[in-house]
């Protein structure tokens, strides 16, 4: 039989992860808005590398949460994005691999956009 | 407990200020920067019992963060582990060699993390039983000597040595590596063949400035490769390195002693304090059958029974982590 003190820490665990869920979905539209714009200037040779470093440093973040506070999915698309673009960055940025790494993104924010309130989806 | 969490997003920490109060961890303080936990280090009454720190920061990074916290003489032994993400995986290696203790994966889940720090707390404590009881290291520092000699088989922390970490530090980075890292993983036995004629002739700061000494000589010698390395008593050391390296044995073997007469060692009055080398063979693991304990095991038999010329001189068995 758990205590008084257990449970109400457990709700308070539980609250803080509605929370940080509630923040989460209230800013995914903007988060999804700034990674399609970073997505966009990544197609221009000239400003790729600044703009994937972007859309990393994004995805790293998502990694560091989003499967705590339910969205799997969205942690493990920010994972694939994170680490290739990680590897393409200490490859040199080849421009070979841009496509796999257009693809990732795509999958990414399809994720995110599946986790937008009904009445924000696209 | 009192914990210090650092990551630079507040949403982490506030799920690990809850996820460690459910498991019974109330005193826990945050910070978004290696400054602001810097600052509240200082600042604090009592000192924290246990650090997590993200390691991608912007500025100063977790790994920096570690060696500022362990440049701290109260937090020398205070268990610090790492948040990281799997892509940060490949820092692991510098944050142990910074003197991290352990490494969380992110997402975190509560129940590991708990765990995680139990174990290093267990851990820690028990070096620092160790240590206290074998050389009060502190008061080395201070060039007081100190009344309670530590046994030859101790095996006591080296401080200050890049790369160099304590036994159980040492045993558990490898317990975390996958099985596929570990299969990567190598080990060299360094033996002091002396070691014993040299205890008996030393008071104990001469032979702990000593052991530093050699354990300065072989680091400088594997910087080249990515190594970690730990003291285990009866003057062996055990350096784990990966598999592939640019390591030549034969080099290392007479390279090595020669650095070492390089550095003169004497007694306190002057007397020469001749150090005499073995190095083990590079030991391998098996993918199937080796596990960490096997692997220091083996690479401590390797040179336990090698004189500095290659031939048998029929020392006893390796030295236990906990002496």
């Amino acid at each position: 039989m758990q205590s008084f003190g257990a449970t109400a820490k457990e709700d308070e665990l539980s609250r803080a992860i509605l929370q940080v869920r509630a923040r989460f979905v209230e800013t995914l539209d903007t988060q999804i808005l700034e990674i399609e714009e970073l997505r966009k200037s990544a197609s221009q040779p000239e400003s790729r590398e600044t703009a994937l470093r972007g859309i990393r440093e994004r995805a790293h973040r998502l990694v560091g949460y989003a499967a705590t506070i339910g969205f799997e999915p969205i942690g493990d698309r920010a994972r694939e994005v994170d680490s290739y673009v990680d590897e393409w960055l200490s490859a040199g940025a080849p421009a070979g691999m841009t496509a796999e790494i257009d693809d990732l993104i795509e999958r990414l924010l399809c994720e995110m956009e599946a986790a937008l309130p009904p009445g924000d989806q696209t | 407990m009192k914990i210090l969490a650092v990551d630079d997003q507040d949403a982490v920490l506030q799920l690990l200020k809850a996820s460690l109060a459910v498991m019974g961890h109330d005193e826990v303080h945050t910070a978004s920067s290696a400054p602001e936990a810097l600052d509240l280090i200082k600042q604090a009454q009592e000192p924290f019992d246990c650090f997590l720190l993200d390691i991608e920061m912007p500025g100063t990074d977790g790994i920096e963060l570690v060696s500022l916290i362990r440049a701290i003489r109260t937090y020398r032994h205070t268990p610090i582990i790492m948040l990281t993400s799997m892509r940060e995986k490949t820092y692991i290696d510098a944050a142990f060699g910074a003197g991290a203790t352990d490494y969380v994966t992110k997402p975190f889940d509560g129940t590991e993390l708990a765990a995680r720090i139990r174990v290093a707390s267990i851990m820690v404590g028990e070096q620092r039983a160790l240590n206290d009881k074998a050389l009060a290291v502190d008061i080395l520092k201070d060039q007081v000597e100190t009344a309670s000699r530590f046994e030859l088989p101790a095996a006591v922390e080296i401080q200050d040595v890049p790369g160099t970490v304590s036994a159980l530090v040492l045993e558990n980075y490898l317990l975390q590596l996958s099985r596929g890292r570990m299969y990567g993983m190598a080990a060299i036995g360094f033996r002091i063949v002396n070691a014993e004629a040299l205890y008996r002739a030393s008071t104990a700061v001469e032979f702990y400035y000593m052991l530093t000494d050699v354990a300065d000589a072989i680091a400088s010698h594997l910087k080249q490769a990515q190594f970690l390395m730990a003291y285990f008593g009866n003057g062996i050391f055990v350096a784990t390195l990966p598999r592939r390296n640019p390591i030549s044995l034969e080099e290392l073997r007479w390279e090595l002693q020669l650095t070492i007469d390089g550095i003169g060692l004497t007694h306190d009055d002057g007397r020469p304090m001749p150090v005499t080398i073995a190095v083990g063979d590079q030991i391998g693991t098996s993918l199937l059958s080796s596990s960490p304990r096997e692997l220091l095991a083996k690479a401590q038999d390797s040179v336990a029974g090698r004189g500095s010329d290659g031939s048998s001189t029929g020392m006893p068995a390796r030295s236990a982590v906990n002496g």
